[in-house]
């Protein structure tokens, strides 16, 4: 199968370690951002997949983690957030110049995670820090606004992920107004879902199964399923799925428990099939059966991994 | 000094990992990336190559799966050397220093046979560290033990007195600089190309500056943490003592900003040369290396250790390698000069290992179905749907995209959509069914009326035991959407499938008739040895075997034939058989209330499973939808269902919020796919089916005079969408205005021909290009447009003419370059 593989490789031009890539609502830009404090834009051309640079952003003095880009119906906007303690906002205005939008300086420590809101909510961010607090911050008749959880996550927050928009919807209740929520998972082990009451932000659940940090956490999109999962992955080398039931509890289902600590955690398009990045460098995927088991259907993407190594002595 | 040449043939042993003797240490050498010293009582050095699996080399140690070393050389005769550290210049390929034990400092290569030089302290005693300038290479700083009137520290230029000779003489240089009279150095690290860090006296860790002729001391940490100290690209500091390891700023100086416990004393740390912030730290008899990355320790301000994150490396020997008590314990490491993280361990037992840290791999699936993943320190690679193992995905979104561009759901015949799911044996189905029910129900308006009521019939006449049978209107009306006509000569499907249906029809012979012409002769025999005798052999064995029969069908045949009451349970629940066929059966052979009962189970059971044959009895009402629910549910396929919404059940969209979230997420679907004239398209089968869900204008063309409206007055409500473009429209045969409904002023005129808007166009009949070539359509070149920068417009197929040869405006003295302006993007599909 291997011979079947077809990996684009990217040289992002970095100087440190990359933190995030993302790719924007139409595939046709790429971010990246690294410890060498910068992020990098990159046009992608979807008939040859080559991309070309177009350029970088610099703003942030420490580490950048993590990107987001907004819907596109917002324009291109791009979140970033850095170890600097800092959130920018950046905007491209005319003549694909980018500019900085927006900073929000309000966190004690490093921010750890982005994420933007499903556009039906407006432009409207979720940022998760170290010094155990997350900031939504919203754009309200062209005014940013910062609403603050402290203590969301005692030792600091590591990830945070929108529920899809319409999550609420087709439950069979109906005309229910639909409840913006999203999850965290954090250094005290926990795994929190938010949810907005009377416009402030209140925990809705807290969702206890792992044994150390979690490193991240993944709402699965709804492309129109009532289906409502979290998967969420931790330094205690597990991966949980968090299974929404009809009764609105959240019951844990274990996908398996890796050699190292469990990265990354992302979710395909209509959300039925998790990708998985562990310690020790590889990626898998991983699909529920009609048995009700997860299984790894594809290990390809490791071999791919474990081979590259060496690609980098050559280049 | 004495270098033994190795030759590559001479060794003997596997491929397999093998004992490099007794190692003290190890050091990759900073210029020359594939080789690799290690020393004991003697030095040796390793040169490091790619295992050609064809042709496996006996002399060789293997580090890897991948990468195996050779001795090249080995120095034998200094006596005791405690320190070795590589020469981090170019001009000397292989040049290293070594500290002995005497204090003698000497600089070897393994390229000669001959001592370059040799550094002799005043008075003997041990060398305890070593360490090169990689800024200014000729700089070579050692730490001594305490002398009386002598110096801890020495720093010699070796480039200074004489060129590097291969002549012998031992001169004994004088160091350039001279640090700590009568003191103690332990450990030595240079920041940069002037700065030095030394640990002193078992008590603090001194910066001197030596940018001026004069030594300068600068700032001191007080701390027993004196050993091993390293530097981490211009500021950051590491150093420990017994379990202890500090992480210093040097800037902040007077108190470390991490400290990091360990359960067993320390014996080497090391930065990681390839990734800033990533300490290594090995503990005494342990068989796995800590790994501490700082980058993560936080800011905080609150009192308290900072964390850091932390990752236990425990490299993986193979089964042959000697354990002590169960594992392998680790005497050093070395990380590689240049790989990204490679760091190479060696055990108490001298041997040797190559592990990488992984970092940390970010990972991102994107709505476009790439998978993006990075791989160290610069790379991002991606999968996307062209690849293999996006089939083993069997990713729906795939499976969509590609219908959707094909045009599947938006053809006119329903039936005509079915050829794109033709690998998919319920939707094609679905498709081919709804088809035929619109035919059914265009032919004949169907009002069921409740409650259900039937004629029996006996069948005395029949052939086999006396069976009931239903009638009623109904019930025919239902059992020809079920594809159960009353013609039996027209029955589609597989042989057993029409012999069957002709036995459901009580055609016994014209059964065994089918079965024989199809070559099911066996059945059809054992089918005619039939007897309603309750005892006899046949029923005995056709009771026993038929669960053994692999086709739903023939089994149905013998439960029929067997069937001892007249519930019919086998072949109302044999889930091989079609759920038309199910339902077509009961409304023959089950009673009214029974047949209402089994129709509401079947029903719950298919919403529940998400079964679209379901769909035969919810019908496209809003009683489908949470059986369409459960399909997309199991499924992921909205497009399905959207389009089964729009084609079937446009009227109950304005009042159901599941129908138009599967709606508007398939329309999200088809933008993040750049498909927009597929959405378009399904827009307008949408809003054709149902007119309702035609969004209101949010444009509006105001009369320059009076400010209001010119669309036609009392336009609105249903049929706006026939009216929505005619304003503009002069080829068809309408009077048109050209004056506002309003005011009755003129409206404006066109810049070219200077006639007012809704005037005729002229040359509209005989368009002035090929609308195929400019892509716009005969009507719409007779439309008016206008610049959204001047406000001046005209005739659409006038104003394309002007630009093809202007840039400016067409009305005189307006310099607008109205073209150029709207930023036309091509997308690429």
């Amino acid at each position: 199968m291997s011979s079947t593989i077809a990996v684009t490789t990217i040289d992002t031009g970095h100087e440190d370690m990359i933190h995030d890539a993302q790719m924007d609502f139409l595939g046709t830009k790429l971010a990246t951002c690294s410890c060498d404090k910068s992020i990098r834009l990159f046009d992608v051309n979807l008939t040859t997949g080559s991309q070309n640079f177009v350029t970088d952003l610099k703003g942030h003095e420490g580490p950048v983690w993590q990107l987001a880009w907004a819907h596109p119906r917002f324009g291109n906007l791009l979140a970033s957030c850095s170890y600097d303690r800092r959130v920018i906002i950046w905007k491209e205005r005319e003549g694909g110049k980018w500019e900085n939008e927006h900073t929000y300086d309000g966190h004690d420590s490093s921010v750890n995670s982005v994420c933007w809101a499903p556009p039906e909510w407006g432009l409207m961010l979720a940022c998760g820090s170290s010094d155990s607090s997350i900031t939504v911050i919203s754009c309200i008749e062209n005014r940013w606004v910062h609403t603050k959880i402290a203590n969301a996550h005692t030792l600091g927050c590591n990830a945070v992920s929108w529920a899809p928009a319409a999550s609420s919807v087709g439950s069979g209740s109906g005309d229910v107004q639909p409840v913006r929520k999203f999850v965290s998972g954090g250094c005290d082990n926990l795994v929190k879902i938010w949810k907005e009451e009377n416009e402030q932000w209140v925990e809705d659940v807290k969702l206890e199964g792992h044994s150390d940090w979690v490193r991240d956490v993944a709402w699965a999109p709804s492309a129109g399923t009532t289906r409502m999962k979290i998967a969420s992955s931790s330094q205690d080398r597990r991966v949980i799925i968090w299974n929404n039931t009809e009764d609105g509890a959240w019951v844990p289902e274990a996908l398996h428990v890796f050699e190292d600590v469990v990265w990354h955690v992302s979710w395909n398009f209509v959300g039925d099939v998790l990708a998985v990045s562990g310690g020790d460098n590889q990626v898998s995927l991983w699909k529920k059966q009609e048995s009700g088991n997860w299984e790894c259907i594809s290990d390809s993407a490791k071999t791919q991994q474990q081979q590259q190594p060496q690609d980098h002595r050559t280049l | 000094m004495f270098v033994v040449k190795v030759s590559t043939q001479g060794g003997v042993g596997s491929l397999h990992a093998l004992s490099f003797g007794i190692v003290m240490d190890l050091q990759w050498c900073p210029r020359k990336p594939d080789n690799f010293i290690t020393w004991s009582q003697e030095i040796s050095l390793y040169q490091v190559e790619d295992i050609d699996p064809l042709r496996p080399k006996q002399s060789t140690f293997k580090l890897s799966e991948t990468r195996a070393a050779s001795l090249v050389a080995k120095i034998v005769d200094l006596a005791f050397p405690k320190v070795v550290d590589g020469y981090p210049g170019n001009d000397a390929e292989g040049m290293i220093a070594v500290g002995l034990a005497n204090g003698k400092v000497v600089l070897t290569s393994f390229g000669s046979t001959i001592i370059s030089k040799e550094f002799v302290p005043k008075h003997p005693r041990q060398v305890n560290d070593l360490a090169w300038n990689k800024y200014s290479p000729n700089l070579l700083a050692a730490a001594l033990d305490k002398a009386r009137s002598d110096y801890a520290v020495a720093i010699w230029d070796v480039a200074a007195s004489s060129k590097l000779v291969n002549g012998f003489h031992s001169d004994a240089l004088r160091p350039a600089i001279e640090l700590g009279n009568s003191e103690t150095a332990h450990s030595i690290a240079w920041v940069q190309s002037k700065t030095l860090l030394v640990g002193m006296n078992g008590k603090h860790i001194r910066h001197y500056d030596l940018r001026d002729s004069q030594p300068k001391l600068g700032s001191t940490a007080s701390t027993k943490a004196i050993y091993g100290i390293c530097v981490d690209g211009s500021n950051r500091v590491a150093s420990y003592a017994d379990n202890q390891v500090f992480v210093w700023d040097i800037r902040n100086f007077e108190k470390p900003f991490v400290c990091i416990n360990h359960a067993k004393p320390i014996v080497k740390i090391g930065w990681s040369p390839t990734r800033s912030g990533l300490l290594a730290c090995l503990e005494k008899e342990s068989s796995f290396i800590t790994l501490h990355d700082v980058h993560h320790a936080t800011l905080s301000t609150e009192e308290g250790d900072p964390t850091v994150l932390e990752r236990r490396l425990t490299p993986v020997y193979s089964a042959e390698t000697p354990t002590a008590g169960g594992f392998t314990a680790l005497s050093a490491f070395s990380w590689h000069p240049a790989e990204e993280n490679l760091i190479t361990t060696v055990t108490l037992a001298g041997y040797l290992r190559n592990s990488t840290v992984f970092e940390r791999v970010t990972l991102n699936w994107s709505s476009t179905s790439k998978l993006g993943w990075s791989n160290g320190k610069k790379i991002i690679q991606f999968i996307d749907n062209t690849d293999g193992i996006y089939a083993t995905l069997d990713d729906i979104s795939i499976k969509m995209k590609y219908r959707a561009n094909a045009g599947y759901g938006l053809k006119t015949s329903l039936k005509d959509n079915a050829r794109f799911v033709e690998e998919d044996v319920d939707l094609l189905t679905l498709w081919e069914w709804l088809d035929y029910c619109r035919i059914l129900t265009d032919k004949e308006k169907y009002r069921p009326s409740v409650p259900l009521k039937s004629d029996v019939i006996h069948n005395n006449s029949f052939e086999m035991h006396s069976s009931k049978t239903y009638r009623s209107e109904e019930r025919a009306f239902a059992q020809q959407i079920c594809g159960w006509g009353s013609d039996l000569n027209d029955l589609s499907g597989s042989s057993t499938r029409r012999a069957a249906l002709s036995l459901f029809h009580l055609k016994l012979r014209q059964a065994i008739r089918i079965l024989n012409e199809s070559g099911h002769s066996i059945i059809g025999m054992a089918i005619a040895g039939f007897s309603d005798e309750k005892n006899s052999l046949w029923r005995e064995m056709a009771q026993t075997s038929c669960p053994n029969l692999d086709d739903p069908y023939v089994r149905a045949i013998f439960a029929f034939l067997t069937e001892a009451d007249t519930s019919y349970e086998t072949i109302l629940n044999e889930k091989g058989l079609s759920v038309a066929d199910r339902v077509g059966f009961a409304c023959s052979f089950l009673s009214d209330s029974k047949l209402v009962t089994f129709l509401q189970e079947l029903t719950n059971e298919m919403v529940k499973t998400g079964n679209l044959d379901g769909i035969l009895l919810t019908g496209m009402t809003p009683q489908a939808i949470p059986l369409l629910q459960r399909y997309l549910d199991i499924t992921g396929d909205v497009q399905t269902v959207s389009l089964l919404a729009i084609r079937t059940m446009a009227a109950d969209i304005p009042s159901s919020p599941q129908l138009q979230f599967w709606i508007e997420r398939y329309r999200e679907l088809l933008d993040s796919w750049k498909l927009w004239e597929q959405r378009a398209e399904f827009d307008i089968v949408k809003n054709t089916n149902n007119p309702l869900l035609i969004s209101p204008p949010e444009v509006t063309i105001s009369c320059n005079f009076c400010g209001k409206n010119i669309s036609p007055a009392g336009f609105g409500g249903l049929n706006r969408s026939n009216q929505l473009f005619n304003r503009f429209t002069t080829t068809n045969a309408k009077v048109k205005s050209s004056c506002c409904p309003s005011c009755r002023k003129p409206l404006p005129r066109c810049a070219i021909c200077l006639l007012h808007m809704g005037t005729i166009l002229a040359s509209a009949t005989e368009p002035i290009f090929d609308p195929h070539k400019t892509g716009t359509s005969p009507e719409a070149l007779s439309w008016y447009t206008w610049c959204q920068t001047c406000r001046h417009g005209g005739h659409t197929a006038h104003l394309q003419q002007w630009f093809q040869n202007q840039i400016e405006c067409p009305v005189t003295g307006c310099s607008c370059k109205c073209m150029t302006l709207d930023k036309v993007i091509d997308f690429p599909v």
